[in-house]
């Protein structure tokens, strides 16, 4: 598959990242199973939760990541309020020297679906503090707009919940979203095999976040390679211009010169 | 904290010390405690957020300090000392999002 990362780039906030699949390490079994699978992934942007320190603890993330030549995206994964997000955010950009936060604030700890009230006042504080704020959102295009208002650098509408595989389960509101939106649409959450990333790149996102679906895999590093297969081949596809739906038949072959005419 | 009495019942806080009949008892100064990512730590003399930091963590890479809610600028590490009663967290990267 070719490789676009440095002729179709993902661009955010001014900034080419490149790939356009975006890691999450939420689910890592072992550093070397991460590290086999964000190589085989491409990646050029990985997120990280941001957790009281465990003095037990041997490796380090920051330095694996950073030995990969992969840019940290400190997510503020786990709050459910404005102020502890933005207090997370505020920890992150002192901890890993960074403005970019991808922004989560949850409302239900059952389908960790996102709080858009909570969401929307987090991201404007943190866009006024200088944050290059990337929120994770549902998949309704008025909180999407509401976001990109406030200054977000991009929105992140989920397919499905977190974790649950479910895949892309409204495919028109994510179009709607793409059709409206001036910066990058990231579909991020409920990937759950390669051909849910290709779907979402063929909707018109600009990438793909995808976390559980690698990492708890049964092969992590092979399933991250198929993610960067399906990213490409639903951009290529986006980008080529599909023929439209009919209801009925168009024939492909001429009826002009056909034998007993 | 807790200490046995002279005659072996569980007593809380200080001791009382022998003194005059008539003045007042010295309380034993506390033991300074601040909490830390959600425990209870006693405090050395003089400790600053680097100090603290340099007892929790292999290396300051990729750590951030809160103290009472307020992100501590890494440049002022050196120079902040923890206060008794102070609740700060210490936090850095874990795989998640």
């Amino acid at each position: 598959m070719t490789d676009t990362a440095t002729s179709d780039p993902l661009v955010i906030a001014g900034t080419v990242v490149g790939s356009r699949l975006i890691m999450g390490t939420g689910g890592m079994t072992s550093p070397e199973s991460l590290t086999g699978a964000l190589t085989a992934s491409g990646t050029a942007l990985a997120t990280v939760a941001v957790r009281r320190v465990d003095p037990t603890t041997r490796h380090s993330l920051v330095d694996l990541l950073d030995g990969l030549g992969i840019r940290i995206l400190p997510n503020t994964a786990g709050c459910y309020t404005a102020t502890d997000a933005v207090l997370t955010a505020r920890l992150a950009r002192e901890a890993f020297a960074t403005d970019w936060v991808k922004l989560e604030v949850i409302g239900d700890d059952r389908t960790l679906l996102p709080d858009p009230i909570e969401l929307v006042l987090a991201a404007e504080q943190l866009v006024d503090d200088g944050f290059v704020v990337l929120p994770y959102c549902g998949d309704d295009p008025v909180v999407a707009r509401r976001l990109e208002q406030v200054g977000c650098a991009a929105v992140m509408p989920l397919g499905s919940p977190i974790g649950s595989g479910l895949g892309i389960r409204n495919p028109h509101n994510i179009e709607l979203i793409v059709e409206q939106a001036g910066v990058p649409v990231v579909l991020d959450a409920g990937i759950g095999t390669a051909s849910d990333a290709c779907l979402a790149m063929e909707l018109g996102c600009s990438a793909v976040l995808v976390a559980t679906a690698v990492t708890r895999a049964g092969d992590p590093s092979l399933m991250a390679a198929a993610m960067r297969d399906g990213v490409a081949a639903g951009r290529a596809a986006r980008l080529a211009g599909r023929i439209t739906r009919r209801f009925v038949a168009e024939a492909s072959s001429s009826f002009e010169g056909m034998v007993g005419q | 904290m807790t200490r046995l009495d002279g005659d072996g019942a569980i007593g809380t806080g200080a001791e009382a010390p022998l003194t005059a009949p008539g003045s007042a008892p010295v309380p034993a100064p506390a033991m300074a405690v601040a909490t830390v990512n959600g425990e209870p730590y006693d405090l050395s003399s003089g400790l600053t957020v680097s100090g603290l930091v340099a007892a929790w963590c292999p290396s300051p890479r990729g750590v951030a300090v809160a103290i009472d809610s307020e992100v501590v600028p890494r440049s002022t590490w050196d120079t902040t000392l923890i206060e008794p009663g102070a609740t700060i967290e210490i936090v850095t990267a874990a795989a998640g999002g």
